[in-house]
């Protein structure tokens, strides 16, 4: 078999372009490279940048006489050859778990402790980043920003936990195994609570966005296109925008139709934020997922909002089903930021939505019956099913707005996210379980969105879930 | 009204509602663990919440008062634990079927349900079978309560057994290997010959959809059988309503998943229909061979075959069978009693603190 160093991992437009000539098996890409596997105990690391190959074997020559590292057999500029493990990770292992088992428990803490004693800054490992072997032994890779980022709490072990409900029951474990640990995370999150009302603002036009520090991010409901939603309390959630403009123009929705049933009660409002009411309740396209047929009263539901949006004077008459919310309060919507700049006379995105789902011709034969005079205005042309030729019937009120609609990059969609690990970007990580050996990057905090910055990570920047863009 | 949170897997109408719902004397809220699992919208009221929208887990009791968590499955009685420790609320957990198994279940379960059986106050499995095997497994038998699930009785009104003559044979159960529904088709087979007006419906959907239909066609049972799936619950009773004889021939799966006491079983012995089951974790706590119904060997296809062709022809047994499985029902089995003997283990529970 060839050499694996004929094999070439650089940067493409949008993921990495490889030219293997050899028969060894890609087994992970990430952002900073790709993993091949050599055999059945080693694979290799092929970095598209020097620096984080240097970066990356620094911390595991610092860590090989830690247990659970891999060993480092070989290397050179741009890689390194390391164990293969060929085993679950923690988050597949622990699939179904409602509970920590005690020694899973007791494995982490020896982890996060050896790495504070080998000096590590970042004292933290995404679920998918640990290995477990037969034994349970617990196994750690992805090491690029050991001596780069400061994690003194691991926040991407406890989001990730959280995300499977596990969280709690971890933290109870740790406050028994190890309560000066546990005390020390607590003030932590102490002192790094939220304080929605001084985020600085980064005016910067490339959608690069509001910084917000990763210690918080453990209340992060969801970030998107236009802002990021964290929950603040039992009732109330607050938007952050990047840009003081989308919150202007949400504010301006929100606090003109506090009357309406669906708009989330706003409770109050700066130059880049809006608190407001949390929403309890699937997101309507995660509800009907699990419908076998459309229940009229969705229907009904439906339209009373979209009947109540025109009478009260939107433009952008819509109701894509990720965000509306089957509340015990009844549907809510979140997400205006465009209802008075973008003019759209049918719900276009809750069609293609409802398409999607199969429940298109069922929702509009009971538009039928409830409203004809609306369903033949929406029919009386065809309803477009693609986004290309959605777009052609939706205008941008000139000075009103700033970009294109991108579907897929707003508050609702990304909000669930938060909350099923299997959505969104996370399910994205969910596929790419054995891409983890690969050194999947681990977005985190500002230094390190720095130097990406440097190095042109618009991609990767772009998948961040503690930023607000 | 002291208030108690209960938690089952989905907000659903298969899903136990009544023993959540209309418990007398105890207000509720019901919480499921995501917002994904809302799957019926009438169900959905203000008293739904989800365990992971709780901020506050103290704060959410003070605010709502409550007095006692109730988790309906094993599992879940699991997940509750931290809860239950940072809000010193005592914890019931309920031991349905599987529970009690190792079938499929995570890594350390065992070790959790000890666990929680330490610090569980009480547990509540679904039948003496399944109280026995938790038993076995460490839980003290001081905090077990045996609670059997009723069935409605005014949903399942008694009708005399049809003597008319025709032969229809129903199952109702999810397609899943315990429910034995592959087990019903083979006897069926062997039996059809001697009864070309027998036939066979099997309600139900599930994971074995395929495989029932194959080996429907495999075993050529032509238009003698049907399986209806995504039938509602609310249909339930009408369609039990046109059978002759109800088999319900429960199995230990090859992963060890049992059944509690099929639901199904006391709907139909509710019903006047002569059951025919097997002999497999809580049935024989219902159904006493040759009394209420027939009990067969489980797993057997050629006993269930003699008990099938047995049952066509004696009908003068069915009378007997139907009266005193009736009286079974509404003895063991009626809701109303099985949820004030809920509200009593709660009392017991609550009083005692």
């Amino acid at each position: 078999m060839a050499d694996f160093k004929s094999i070439k991992v650089t940067k493409g437009i949008k993921t990495l372009e490889i030219d293997n000539p050899t028969g060894y098996h890609l087994i992970g890409m990430g952002a900073q490279g790709a993993v091949f596997k050599l055999s059945e105990d080693r694979c290799v690391k092929i970095y598209t940048s020097p620096l984080q190959a240097k970066m990356e074997r620094e911390a595991l020559k610092a860590g090989q006489h830690l247990s659970f590292f891999p060993r480092l057999y070989e290397y050179g500029d741009n890689y390194n050859v390391i164990d293969y493990f060929n085993a679950p990770t923690l988050k597949e292992y622990l699939r179904n778990c409602t509970y920590i088992p005690e020694s899973i428990a007791m494995k982490l803490l020896d982890i996060l402790g050896e790495m504070k004693k080998a000096k590590f800054t970042m004292v933290d490992a995404p679920l998918r980043h640990i290995f477990v072997l037969e034994n349970e032994e617990l196994k750690l890779i992805d090491h690029v920003n050991a001596f780069k980022r400061i994690h003194p709490v691991p926040l991407k072990l406890l989001r990730d936990l959280n995300m499977m409900l596990l969280k709690e029951s971890f933290l109870s474990r740790v406050k028994k195994l190890e309560p000066k640990t546990y005390e020390m995370w607590q003030a932590y999150f102490n002192e790094n609570k939220m304080d929605y009302r001084n985020i600085p603002v980064d005016p910067g036009g490339d959608g690069e966005g509001v910084k917000v520090d990763s210690a918080i991010s453990q209340t992060l409901i969801g970030a998107g296109h236009q802002g990021a939603v964290y929950r603040v309390s039992e009732n109330k959630c607050v938007k952050i925008y990047p840009k003081t403009q989308h919150c202007e123009q949400e504010k301006d929705v929100l606090l003109s139709h506090q009357d309406l049933s669906f708009i989330p009660k706003v409770y109050e409002t700066g130059n880049n934020y809006v608190v407001m009411e949390y929403l309890s309740g699937p997101d309507l396209n995660t509800f009907l997922k699990k419908q076998s047929a459309l229940p009229p009263v969705v229907s009904k539901l439906l339209l009373k909002i979209l009947t109540s949006q025109k009478q009260a004077g939107f433009k952008q008459i819509d109701a894509p089903l990720r965000h509306v919310f089957v509340t015990n309060n009844g549907f809510k919507m979140v997400d205006h930021v465009y209802s008075y700049s973008r003019i759209q006379k049918r719900p276009l995105e809750l069609f293609q939505n409802l398409h999607e789902r199969g429940f298109l011709d069922a929702f509009l034969e009971q538009v039928k019956v409830l409203d004809p005079a609306t369903h033949a205005e929406w029919t009386k042309k065809p309803i477009p099913l693609t986004d290309e030729e959605a777009q052609l019937e939706i205008i941008n009120i000139e000075g009103k707005t700033d970009s294109k609609r991108k579907k897929g990059k707003d508050q609702g969609k990304d909000r669930d996210k938060g909350r099923d690990h299997k959505k969104g970007h996370n399910r994205d990580r969910d596929r790419s379980q054995k891409r983890e050996h690969g050194g999947k990057r681990d977005n985190g905090d500002k230094k390190n969105r720095n130097r990406s910055k440097e190095h042109g990570r618009e991609n990767d920047r772009k998948k961040r879930s503690d930023r607000i863009k | 009204m002291s208030k108690v949170i209960h938690m089952n897997l989905r907000v659903d109408p298969t899903q136990y509602i009544p023993q959540i719902r209309d418990i007398p004397g105890y207000d509720y809220l019901h919480l499921v663990r995501q917002p994904k699992y809302v799957v019926n919208l009438p169900l959905l009221n203000k008293k739904v919440h989800y365990y992971s929208e709780i901020f506050s887990p103290k704060k959410y009791v003070e605010k709502h008062n409550v007095s006692l968590i109730h988790a309906h499955h094993g599992q879940l009685g699991l997940l509750l634990q931290p809860f239950k420790e940072e809000t010193n609320l005592p914890l019931v957990t309920s031991f349905r079927g599987r529970d009690a198994t190792l079938a499929n279940q995570p890594v350390g379960y065992v070790d959790g349900m000890n666990r929680l059986f330490e610090q569980g106050e009480r547990f509540f499995p679904v039948c003496q079978h399944l109280a026995h095997r938790i038993n076995l497994w460490g839980c003290p038998a001081d905090k077990i309560r045996v609670l059997y699930g009723g069935v409605d009785l005014n949903l399942f009104p008694y009708r005399s057994p049809n003597l008319q003559g025709t032969q229809n044979i129903f199952s109702i159960g999810r397609l899943v290997e315990k429910k034995g529904h592959h087990i019903l088709m083979q006897a069926f087979e062997k039996i059809k010959a001697k009864f070309p007006k027998a036939t066979l419906t099997i309600i139900g959907g599930g994971e074995l959809e395929g495989y029932i239909h194959s080996l429907a066609t495999q075993l050529n049972l032509g238009t003698s059988f049907r399986l209806l799936n995504r039938v509602p619950k609310s249909q339930i009773p009408e369609l039990m309503g046109q059978a002759d004889i109800f088999c319900a021939p429960s199995l230990t799966a090859s992963n060890g998943d049992i059944e509690g006491i099929p639901n199904t079983i006391k709907e139909a012995m509710a019903t006047g229909i002569p059951v025919l089951s097997t002999n497999h974790a809580g049935i024989p706590e219902i159904i006493t061979n040759d009394q209420d119904g027939i009990l067969v060997r489980e797993n057997d296809v050629d006993h269930l075959a003699q008990a099938l062709e047995f049952m066509l022809l004696n009908r003068n047994k069915w009378e007997n069978y139907a009266v005193s499985a009736r009286q079974k029902v509404e003895k063991n089995f009626d809701q109303n009693k099985q949820l004030l003997l809920q509200a009593n283990y709660y009392d017991e529970l609550l009083g005692g603190l």
